[in-house]
């Protein structure tokens, strides 16, 4: 990094900062802190949503996973907006005709205590642990690629949040949204613009499009059912819509976000903002990636794109076998660049049967420069078996620190600590808010002053900030981390929405009889991830309908008990 | 007299009048942009 990358990176995160303490200054009261005294206007609301939601995951690994799978992955969230709908007719208006201050007091009222008290405990463990992946995620991306200690910037990270969220509270975590958001939007945009700038003089921006579709990674939508494909049309639309439902509804880190809304209409409103933004924001991110992959198509590209590893092996006694490998990726990348030659000009000819013979010529270099990366991968593996050798997360800001200006690197690298801090924040609130008014305010200290639970509060933000660090600096390999996350949250969240539907649907189902149908599911999801390989999309509808089917059961079963002994 | 409750929950959305046709537009919105993504993808193909 030159030193204008740096003080656009320190300006820019210093601004977002200072902004957020000073809004954040007024709190009287945990109304206050928690919920901004309910008087947020909706394009805030809308943009905290999508600021908690997007993590710095969601900007490093989205064109990472494009380079390398194409665009497939944005069918995820075309349940996404359904569920939006869903929630504007449902949730909202019940949790602001009810005034709670978390999702899960709405349980007691419903059912009783220990269901409350299950639904909030299953939130803190999922949210504590996904959290400190959110540290820990954007801080070894860093790490490797600018060659920072990974422990130092996860702890950075941390703090860096905790200053204003301990201070200032859900005010202070919306307004540095807003702003987070702005600097993410206009870093992104202006990478795409250069990445295809960056492209040959001779290629045009369709050219790019059809290279990169030939190559298969324009594969945006699949139609074709498969319980055990992770991203088509119907594990996004029903999957995706449950996992959804369930996030943005009973996930205190979202449910906070639109409680903060002034009416419910504002709530509302931010809601269907999300709704409407978020598929094609994600089909714009992935889209860059697929244009880093057109770029390096005309541009040798490393094997591996962890430069780390890379250097370990090649300071081993695997070091000459790699260079080998290297030298011949070199000679097979001369083949490629010819064949997408060949497929450019036979694309302007519109010569079908030349066109295909530069397609089979593309995919053949394609399948040899992928035989050579899997021995790559295999001397990565041999020298350090610890090694990840998925690099899908280190693709993207290897491009942008080798080949973007200088100052827009800067801006980058503000986004991934924007896009990352932004989440974070969201996650610290909604801890706090649980553990303060689920945990402390309900069972611990139910009487003390509205003083005493706003300091609590602040040192609840804290605690939870220092275990989230704390995760982080724990946190091994964990692959893709984007899926890493989403998958521990599709552990817990079926369950979760579960006891929801339960309250809101089932009239019949008793308190005891849910708890105890919510602790079967969430077994047998375990059983289910350990033990098959059902994609883990499916786990949100499985424990969804699980939940109210046991509860069913169980109420029927102690009805048929009661009967004999009546 | 409507409570402060009332009114937040009939508050009328700023565009298109009714909450209605807002949530259509989502929903159109949506299915739009799939068709649109399955077009890219043949066309692309």
């Amino acid at each position: 990094m030159t030193w204008i990358d740096w003080i656009v990176l320190v300006g820019t995160l210093s601004f977002i900062i200072i902004y957020g303490v000073w809004k954040g200054r007024k709190n009287t009261d945990i109304k206050d802190y928690l919920l901004a005294n309910r008087s947020m206007p909706w394009y805030a609301v809308g943009l905290s949503i999508m600021a908690t939601q997007a993590s710095a995951i969601t900007f490093l690994s989205a064109p990472g996973q494009a380079y390398s799978d194409g665009m497939r992955f944005v069918q995820f969230y075309f349940g996404l907006p359904v569920a939006m709908v869903v929630l504007c007719v449902t949730l909202v208006p019940i949790y602001h005709r009810l005034k709670v201050f978390t999702a899960y007091e709405y349980l007691e009222s419903r059912f009783d205590l220990k269901t409350r008290s299950l639904a909030a405990f299953l939130f803190l463990i999922q949210r504590g642990i996904s959290t400190g992946i959110s540290i820990y995620a954007p801080a070894i991306i860093l790490s490797t690629i600018l060659g920072w200690n990974t422990s130092l910037t996860s702890i950075l990270i941390g703090v860096l949040v905790l200053v204003y969220t301990v201070t200032g509270g859900t005010r202070a975590v919306s307004h540095t949204q807003m702003g987070q958001m702005t600097v993410i939007l206009t870093g992104m945009a202006l990478a795409g613009i250069l990445t295809v700038k960056f492209l040959p003089d001779e290629v045009s921006f369709m050219d790019a499009m059809q290279v990169a579709g030939k190559a298969g990674k324009l594969n945006v939508v699949d139609f074709k059912f498969d319980p055990n494909n992770q991203f088509n049309v119907w594990s996004g639309l029903i999957g995706g819509f449950f996992l959804a439902l369930s996030y943005f509804g009973t996930d205190q880190s979202q449910v906070g976000r639109y409680l903060s809304g002034s009416s419910v209409g504002q709530s509302r409103l931010g809601l269907l903002f999300n709704g409407l933004i978020k598929v094609p924001m994600q089909f714009a991110i992935l889209f860059i990636g697929t244009m880093v992959f057109v770029f390096y198509q005309f541009t040798q590209p490393p094997i591996f794109f962890n430069n780390v590893e890379v250097q370990k092996v090649k300071d081993s006694y695997y070091g000459a076998q790699y260079e080998a490998l290297e030298a011949q990726q070199k000679e097979v990348f001369q083949v490629r660049q010819q064949a997408v030659q060949s497929l450019l000009g036979a694309l302007k000819t519109d010569n079908e049967v030349q066109i295909a013979a530069a397609q089979a010529q593309l995919n053949n270099a394609a399948d040899l420069s992928g035989a050579i990366r899997e021995q790559a991968l295999e001397v990565i593996k041999e020298n350090n078996p610890a090694a990840d050798v998925n690099d899908t997360n280190y693709v993207f800001l290897t491009f942008v620190t080798n080949y973007l200006p200088a100052g827009l690197v800067g801006l980058l690298i503000a986004v991934v600590f924007s896009a990352s801090m932004g989440s974070i924040a969201g996650a610290f609130n909604s801890l706090t808010s649980t553990t303060i008014v689920d945990v402390y305010k309900r069972n611990i200290r139910p009487d003390a002053s509205e003083a005493h639970y706003l300091t609590m509060s602040k040192w609840i933000t804290l605690g939870w900030g220092l275990f989230s660090i704390g995760v982080a600096l724990f946190s091994g390999k964990v692959g893709n981390l984007l899926v890493a996350v989403n998958q521990l949250g599709s552990l817990f969240y079926g369950v979760i929405l579960g006891i929801f539907v339960c309250a809101f649907f089932v009239k019949k189902a008793g308190g005891s009889a849910v708890f105890y149908a919510a602790l079967i599911t969430q077994m047998v999801i375990f059983c289910l991830f350990y033990f098959t390989d059902i994609a883990f999309l499916w786990y949100n509808p499985i424990g969804c309908g699980l939940v109210p089917a046991l509860a069913l059961l169980l109420d029927l079963f102690r009805q048929k008990q009661r009967v004999p002994s009546e | 007299m409507f409570t402060r409750d009332e009114q937040d929950t009939n508050e009328l959305p700023p565009f298109l009048n009714t909450w209605r046709k807002m949530y259509a537009v989502v929903l159109i919105n949506l299915v739009v942009l799939i068709l649109l993504f399955y077009g890219f993808t043949l066309y692309f193909e």
